[in-house]
């Protein structure tokens, strides 16, 4: 086989049985690589900073939100700000319990997506989990919590919500 | 290329010949190839990632966000793995040999020690040696998670990448 382009030279060889190799050969490739079924979820464990300063959010448009996932699904969020007084923060807490013995995705989905709303450059999220919640529902709350799903003029929209997670075990 | 034009060749006898195929399929063969070679490529590192993790059944996810080198921990029912080398077990889903801090040795020490290896390679610290790509069963408890997770802190990973199967 000649190779490269560029040539008008017909090739000598009869390339069309190495065509229907190569085709095939594509054609198992590109089946393996869009049916590609692994994917990763960023995520960090709490560090002590030096100085002993906290991450809490400062900016008036930003909160730390916090998450405390419990096995049966039950959700309790709130909102940090270190500028901010509890006051004006507490609108933004929650109690979600969990629906049919698992996490309620939605109403989570919808109150983290209020709190986005009212503060748009948030991004953290603190997920505090306790000893008996298993690895598949830390997952899903981490899908609840990282983006919308909702649909603008029937297009399906995934806009960002709090990519940051951070996971944490209860104090005991 | 030229296309449709068929090229005649002669015989010695003088007999005009037809081409077996009227194109000239050099070009297209050298697309064919570059896209196989790209597409194998990309095949080889998706298998590669997950050789660990072959007794693993990961949670789903609705994450878009694809598969990266970087080092390995895989935490199975049964064992535990650091780049695919078994380094401890586990008793139905519980570490087992968890110290006074309740962290597990000899993770720290495998993590410590591809630490060291790697950097020996590396002159330059790469983003991806400080992040762990984070295999785990989806049945494991979380009091599981976070002994391997701290232990990998105090080796000095904070940052991971949670492994887990497109929905």
């Amino acid at each position: 086989m000649s190779g490269g382009g560029g040539n008008d030279e017909s090739s000598d060889f009869d390339l069309t049985a190495l065509m229907d190799i190569l085709s095939n050969i594509i054609f198992f490739l590109m089946a393996s690589f869009g049916a590609a079924v692994v994917a990763v979820v960023p995520a960090s464990v709490p560090t002590i900073s030096e100085g002993g300063e906290n991450d809490t959010a400062r900016e008036e448009d930003k909160v730390t939100v916090t998450m405390k996932l419990e096995a049966d699904g039950a959700v309790s969020i709130s909102a940090a700000n270190q500028d901010m007084l509890p006051e004006e923060l507490a609108p933004y807490s929650k109690e979600i319990p969990s629906k049919d013995g698992t996490l309620d995705v939605r109403a989570v989905n919808d109150h983290l997506w209020s709190i986005k709303d009212e503060f748009r450059k948030s991004k953290d999220i603190m997920i505090v989990c306790a000893d008996d919640v298993t690895y598949e529902l830390l997952i899903e709350a981490m899908d609840a919590s990282r983006e919308r799903r909702m649909e603008v003029e029937g297009e399906s929209v995934y806009p960002s919500m709090f990519p940051a997670a951070v996971v944490s075990s209860m104090a005991k | 290329m030229t296309l449709g034009a068929k090229k005649k060749k002669f015989r010695l006898s003088g007999e005009p010949e037809v081409s077996p195929t009227g194109f000239n399929l050099t070009a297209l063969m050298d697309i064919l190839s570059n896209i196989i070679f790209f597409l194998m490529a990309s095949f080889g590192a998706q298998t590669l990632e997950l050789d660990s993790a072959k007794k693993v059944d990961l949670p789903k996810s609705t994450s878009e966000l694809s598969l990266k080198m970087s080092l390995s921990v895989a935490v199975g029912l049964e064992q535990i793995f650091v780049e695919d080398e078994p380094i401890g077990t586990l008793n139905e889903g519980k570490l087992v040999g968890l110290d006074d801090n309740r962290l597990y040795p000899p993770l720290e020490k495998a993590l410590r020690r591809v630490r060291t290896q790697r950097l020996a390679q590396n002159e330059m610290k790469k983003e991806e040696d400080e992040i762990i790509l984070f295999i785990a069963d989806k049945r494991l408890k979380f009091s599981t998670i976070d002994r391997v997770m701290k232990t990998c802190a105090k080796a000095g990973f904070t940052k991971f990448r949670y492994t887990v199967s497109k929905e």
